[in-house]
């Protein structure tokens, strides 16, 4: 088969209506101005949204969510409940999210069955970015405004096109199998559509660079100590609310708490947030991190130095959630700006 | 897809990671006022490598790290030392004989056991950091003939406060390990030395050139005795044991992040070289 097809928005929508009689498929919808995920079933009235860019809600949700159990005790909860399930309009930068995600829960040591089992069972139907949002900065990431790889379906539809443009990743047994069960609903591309397709793709990269020329990722963000001036001031603007943990695609920080239910005791996963002052305390007392100063510098050490030093890719997918996200219009792009004139100074 | 596809191959053998087994405590042994060591009977065989950690949990309440401070090849005596310090070693120090925990792992990196052939080692503690060292001591002294002289500076606040006092007085019978102690303050029946543990160290009774040292006490123990014994020992060959906070024990949940490392995967045990010049190192 061939991976690039053609089809119109009406096929395009049976096929979701296909893929949902068989998995969970979840779609995005737009609810008065608010895009969220909505279970297919569950849409009622409310119509598929094609999103432009990514929507608020990161796509961890989906495979390591906000609060899980994950054991019992004396008798374990057995193993992870299997549910076939379709996630529809994630963009290049949630789908770069799991190459953080997978390093850490698909470890070779020690794999995280809860994780693994979504990520296995999940079909992955991204779409290219139609629009580049403010805080985007994909680009400066060794990112890119459109899908090309970890998907198992995308789909292009760009502003002006009649057309839907399909891409089966051929590495992907379930992607197949969809194609052949729905062929009827796909041309092949022409050379035309696959021309059109790369022009806007080209498009939407150069508004990236534009919009971010203003900046570059300096390597050296671990370098700058906790005492450094940057840090304090950032300090000064955050208000600790953990926004940008909560709302970013790679974070993965949790605790495990435990609770008495009955005879039982629970033991369950819920999402941490290193902004918080709790963060790194040990028992008796000591917190390394106890500084808010030294908090916000290690998310940028984090996602920018620690995390390339161990794997060679930033931890950073550059979709600018926090920035939208942040109550103390704290930009990462001005932080990293700052932290470059620091460094060559 | 290569996620999808490495998973698939991995799906039947997938064991729950973030389960404990059930653990009797089978004796509690007083140590200092606020020390206890408490032998384990796990459900199941648990095998660990001396200075590996294990998460212990007091069911309902929660977990905390520990390392074994008994021999890995003494099976049906497990034993760990516990200090009183936080709700869960609170919790655990007021529960009695018969009652059941929870333990998962082992974790972590433990001592590099190969390394240590034929060298002298000298080990170094401070209160309750000798735990994790008598499991280390009694794997040395179960071959002394494949390690060079074995030396031991142990210090605590006061003679009460020196935990193992019987296997102390045994060692120092002893002709497989040298041993020396030190109490910050003494009473009206301590002979020994008083002072910190590096006065111990100003010069070191092993050969500093091919050997080792080994440290593992409170953390401004740890960074004061580092000091010390980079006088006499490379930086590669003084191995630290690093306290952080953690949660899940095998690299996942993100606190005990130091540096570029996580300290729950790429230690507890580290080179001093490894860790040089992060700035919350002592923290």
């Amino acid at each position: 088969m061939d991976d690039v097809y053609r089809t119109t928005e009406r096929n395009f929508l049976t096929l979701l209506e296909n893929i949902a009689s068989d998995r969970d498929l979840f779609v995005p919808t737009d609810k008065q101005g608010e895009i969220s995920y909505t279970r297919w079933e569950d849409l009622g009235q409310s119509s598929v949204h094609f999103p432009e860019t990514r929507i608020g809600t990161p796509p961890k949700v989906f495979f390591f969510p906000p609060k899980e159990e994950v054991a019992r005790f004396p008798k374990d909860r057995g193993e992870p409940e299997r549910t076939k399930r379709a996630v529809f309009g994630l963009k290049a930068c949630d789908l770069s999210s799991f190459k953080v995600l997978d390093n850490i829960f698909l470890d070779e040591e020690f794999v995280d069955p809860f994780y693994a089992v979504r990520r296995h069972d999940t079909l992955i139907i991204s779409s290219d970015c139609s629009e580049v949002s403010e805080t985007c900065f994909c680009n400066k990431v060794d990112g890119q405004p459109y899908p090309d790889r970890d998907f198992d379906l995308n789909v292009t539809r760009a502003p002006g096109f009649e057309e839907f443009i399909v891409e089966f990743n051929p590495d992907s047994l379930e992607a197949r199998e969809i194609y052949e069960n729905n062929s009827e609903l796909f041309e092949p591309a022409t050379e035309d559509t696959l021309e059109k397709r790369s022009s806007f793709r080209v498009s939407k990269m150069e508004e990236l660079e534009e919009n971010n020329s203003f900046f570059e990722v300096p390597d050296d963000v671990g370098d700058i100590p906790p005492d450094n001036p940057i840090w304090s001031k950032l300090a000064e603007d955050c208000v600790e609310c953990g926004a940008c943990n909560l709302s970013c695609p790679t974070c993965h920080c949790f605790q495990l708490y435990e609770s008495e239910e009955g005879s039982s005791v629970t033991r369950s996963k819920v999402w941490d947030s290193c902004n918080f002052k709790g963060y790194s305390r040990v028992a008796g007392g000591a917190n390394p991190m106890e500084s808010l100063e030294s908090r916000v510098r290690n998310r940028f050490y984090d996602k920018f130095d620690r995390i390339y030093e161990n794997y060679g890719f930033y931890g950073c997918t550059g979709c600018g959630r926090c920035i939208d996200g942040c109550m103390g219009d704290i930009d990462m792009r001005d932080i990293l700006k700052e932290v470059a004139v620091e460094s060559t100074s | 897809m290569k996620a999808r596809a490495k998973i698939k191959e991995n799906l039947d053998k997938m064991s729950n990671i973030y389960s404990s087994i059930p653990a009797e405590i089978t004796d509690i042994q007083d140590e200092s006022p606020n020390i206890k060591t408490f032998r384990l009977k796990p459900e199941e065989p648990f095998k660990f490598d001396t200075g590996e950690f294990v998460q212990l949990s007091v069911p309902g309440l929660g977990e905390a790290p520990f390392t074994p401070s008994s021999s890995p090849n003494v099976e049906e005596k497990m034993e760990i030392t516990i200090m009183e310090a936080g709700e869960v070693t609170g919790k655990l120090h007021d529960t009695p004989t018969g009652e059941t925990l929870g333990i998962r792992g082992p974790y972590g990196k433990g001592y590099p056991l190969e390394e240590m052939k034929g060298r002298d080692i000298l080990v170094v503690g401070g209160g309750v950091g000798l735990a994790p060292l008598r499991s280390l001591l009694y794997m040395l002294m179960d071959s002394p003939k494949d390690y060079g002289k074995i030396s031991l500076k142990y210090g605590a606040r006061t003679p009460n406060h020196l935990i193992y006092k019987d296997q102390l007085d045994e060692w120092d019978k002893s002709s497989v390990i040298d041993l020396e102690l030190t109490v910050d303050e003494g009473d009206e029946t301590w002979e020994g030395n008083v002072g910190v543990v590096t006065t111990l160290l100003e010069e070191p009774d092993v050969d500093t050139e091919a050997g080792l040292a080994v440290v593992c006490g409170p953390p401004i123990m740890m960074k004061f005795t580092a000091q010390k014994l980079l006088d006499h020992f490379n930086p590669e060959d003084i191995y630290l044991s690093l306290e952080k906070n953690m949660s899940c024990g095998f690299g996942m949940c993100g606190h005990c992040q130091l540096g570029k490392y996580y300290v729950c995967k790429d230690g507890p045990v580290f080179t001093y070289d490894q860790v040089k010049g992060i700035p919350d190192l002592w923290e």
